[in-house]
């Protein structure tokens, strides 16, 4: 037994001095035919267009693909149902306080889109665009972000010579416990605030989280009822039911994309009506309007083209009723 | 039962037998365990008549009791259920495993059911021999069993401009714990011969967003399992089954699940998933890329608001701790808002990339308190605080938020999630 055992250790050495390419091999599976990878092998370089198959699409071949498949989630101008992906503007904001990250603001790399069109798209029915439907959506989507002109044709040459405007937005540094940018290098043990300790956020506002219970989830993103009554000893900020924040995100999404200086929704050149909702003083300054044509009459926005929901409107109207402060 | 706070209260104060806070009347549980007769002196009525047979429950579940201890997700913060995400109940949770059933689950295209006579692994690129594995194929090979944590990039994320979630399990919920069983990704290296020149490696799912992620040679040669198996039954359909990568301490989002194809090459993907996502936007403009690992984070669990303090007097304070880069080497704790530090004691084993139980013994005086606890990992890293993370990233990142969290105890023992400077 016990030479067996330092027979064992001897081979086990001799295999981990050699390294790997001396290590067992067992023989298991069946070889991957050339018929059976080609079956499976989508994937797309997004740097360098690698894999991109043969096959073409315009823009205008893509408006029709995207009606049909694509906006009623994404909506016609990329501009995104509810919670689901803007694909649209949003360039020039990654530095704002609420960045919007789309395929033309975001997004490095051209033939990446491709590569996830095709396997993860659309959301309900992946994989059952063709490749040529492919193109054609990767062209319309990249012409709705002013990537490429309204005649462009995509195929496996031109898409990967499609320079993103993000292009060089990317660092890429492996990160370790010293490359990071918050460390620091002392965990103080005694007195280590100079001043009391201060509540700088404090959430009994906001009542997002949902509630816990035997069912599961109830209720759904924000319920406009009253702040529960804190327990009477314990401080706490007074604070308005709804946020100016709550606001701002709102008119961002549903109103700004029109009514700004700089509009991101394809075809408007300037603020319609010169209504501006692109900086909190103007949206202050607008509360009354707004109240009356998205709160009340609900004329706004157009054809509803950015979704705004009755929840939305809702919180619209608590806010101008609490003073739109 | 509708207001979960409360419930959880009443709970409370019936444990404690009239040690009642803030001034709660006794819950209807309370008092129904009081005329149940199943209190001393009298017998328990489940004593007097037999149980069911043992064959009554051949896969167990929870007791009907433990009814509240589940996944939940938040409904606003994605357009579907099927790329969403639900969030485990640390607040129920003892020790560091996690029961399969309540581990975080984050789908992208929905849980498919996938056949495993019908499953197959594809190893190909950058190797000498291209393979197709079945699942018998891969359980033939050498077999490894390894706890790890699993954590998303995104955990803690909607806490990024202010505390937002009051609870532990929504604030902290996407991570958990497992024992893994499968073969080592190196054993399949050495088997397919994969070639000097590859340098990274794609995986692919075998879902409706067909996950790709690109992991570098070094990382996939060293501690990366192929795993069929957690907490020593098959892969739940939610997490994997019937096979899926494990990528210890790494963005959980590189774990794929249901794992049908590796693809070894020169250069990463660059994919949809590593490009647009899992990506971190900073307050420059400029976005960090392949951001893989999960940095020390720790979080007290109890208390926390989804179990308040039950009275005056003696306390345990428990949490968690982890880190991505190795060993949790120490965890403080601070009742004043982080003025103060004293550190707890670690539960071993403390194992690498894997969930650490801390404790501290604490007496509650009754008055407001602001509880924090600390990580330093085996590699020096400390925790930072909101503060520092916010100076050092702005408020545009969703990822990897590790930042040290505060729980307020209120005098009436109720526990509220702030911020402190």
């Amino acid at each position: 037994m016990l030479k067996s055992i330092s027979v064992l250790a001897v081979a086990l050495a001799g295999a981990l001095a050699a390294g790997t390419a001396t290590a067992q091999t067992y023989g298991f599976g069946q070889p991957a035919t050339p018929a059976a990878i080609a079956g499976w092998n989508i994937d797309v370089n997004g740097l360098s267009g690698a894999g991109l198959p043969a096959g073409r699409g315009t823009v205008a071949e893509g408006q029709k693909v995207y009606e049909e498949r694509c906006a009623s989630c994404h909506g016609v101008f990329g501009e995104g149902a509810g919670r689901y992906p803007v694909l649209a503007g949003g360039q020039g904001t990654l530095t704002a306080d609420r960045s919007v990250q789309t395929v033309g603001s975001y997004w490095p790399y051209a033939p990446t889109l491709f590569d996830y069109v095709r396997r993860a798209m659309p959301f309900p029915a992946p994989q059952t665009l063709s490749d040529d439907q492919v193109y054609a959506v990767v062209a319309f989507i990249l012409n709705l972000n002013n990537i490429v002109p309204a005649n462009a044709v995509m195929d496996a040459k031109t898409l990967a010579a499609v320079k993103m405007p993000n292009r060089d937005g990317f660092l890429t540094s492996t990160w370790t416990h010293d490359t990071r940018p918050d460390l620091h290098s002392t965990a103080c043990m005694k007195n280590c605030k100079s001043g009391p300790v201060q509540v700088i956020s404090d959430l009994v506002s906001l009542h997002v989280t949902p509630e816990q219970t035997e069912s599961g989830n109830v209720g759904s993103q924000v319920e406009f009822k009253e702040a529960p009554a804190g327990p009477a000893t314990a401080a706490r900020p007074a604070v308005p039911s709804v946020t100016f924040a709550q606001v701002q995100k709102i008119i961002a999404q549903r109103c700004a994309v029109c009514h700004a200086q700089k509009p991101t929704q394809p075809g408007f050149s300037a603020a319609p009506m010169g209504v501006m909702l692109d900086t909190p003083q103007r949206i202050k300054a607008a509360a009354k309007k707004i109240g009356e044509q998205a709160v009340e009459s609900q004329a706004m926005p157009i054809g509803n083209v950015t979704n705004m929901t009755q929840a939305e409107r809702k919180l619209l109207g608590a806010w101008i009723a609490g003073g739109a402060k | 039962m509708k207001n979960n706070r409360r419930h959880f209260l009443q709970s409370a104060a019936a444990v404690t037998g009239g040690a009642l806070l803030a001034g709660i009347a006794g819950s209807k549980e309370a008092q129904a365990a009081v005329q149940s007769g199943n209190l001393p002196p009298d017998v328990p009525s489940w004593m007097k008549k037999l149980g069911t047979g043992v064959e009554a429950a051949p896969y167990g579940e929870p007791v009907k009791y433990e009814r509240d201890v589940i996944r939940r997700n938040v409904p606003f913060l994605t357009a579907t259920t099927e790329s969403s995400v639900s969030f485990t109940p640390l607040q129920d949770l003892d020790g560091v495993i996690t029961p399969n059933g309540l581990c975080f689950v984050r789908d992208h295209g929905g849980t498919p059911v996938v056949d495993p006579v019908q499953h197959r692994l594809m190893i190909h690129g950058l190797v000498e021999r291209p393979m197709v594995y079945s699942m018998v194929d891969l359980m033939r090979f050498p077999t490894e069993s390894r706890i790890y944590f699993t954590e998303c990039a995104a955990n803690g994320g909607m806490d990024w401009r202010g505390a937002q979630m009051q609870g532990v399990q929504f604030s902290h919920g996407m991570v958990h714990c497992c024992e893994w069983t499968g073969v080592k990704l190196s054993t399949l290296m050495n088997e397919t011969g994969v070639s000097p020149k590859a340098k990274w490696m794609l995986a692919e799912g075998a879902d409706a967003a067909a996950m790709t992620r690109s992991i570098p040679i070094e990382k996939a040669a060293d501690d990366v399992l192929v795993a069929w198996s957690q907490n020593g039954e098959r892969l739940r359909a939610e997490n994997g089954y019937p096979l899926r990568l494990v990528v210890p301490g790494w963005q959980a989002n590189t774990s794929v699940k249901w794992l049908r194809r590796l693809k070894f090459g020169e250069e990463p993907w660059e994919t949809r998933e590593e490009t647009s996502k899992y990506t971190e936007l900073m307050a420059d403009g400029k976005a960090l890329q392949f951001t893989w690992a999960m940095l020390a984070k720790s979080v007290i669990t109890r208390p926390c608001p989804e179990k308040p303090l039950a009275g005056k007097g003696f306390c345990e304070v428990s949490g968690l701790a982890w880190s991505g880069l190795g060993k949790v080497k120490r965890v403080d704790v601070s009742f004043d808002g982080g003025a103060n530090w004293a550190p707890a004691s670690l539960q071993e084993p403390v194992l690498t990339k894997s969930l650490t139980r801390f404790r501290i013994p604490w007496e509650w005086n009754g008055q407001l308190a602001y509880l924090q606890s600390r990580v330093i990992d085996e590699t020096g890293y400390i925790q930072p605080t909101i503060v520092e993370m916010r100076k050092a990233w702005g408020s545009n990142a969703v990822y990897h938020k590790n930042a040290i969290y505060t729980w307020r105890v209120n005098q009436n023992g109720t526990v509220d999630s702030v911020e402190v400077n």
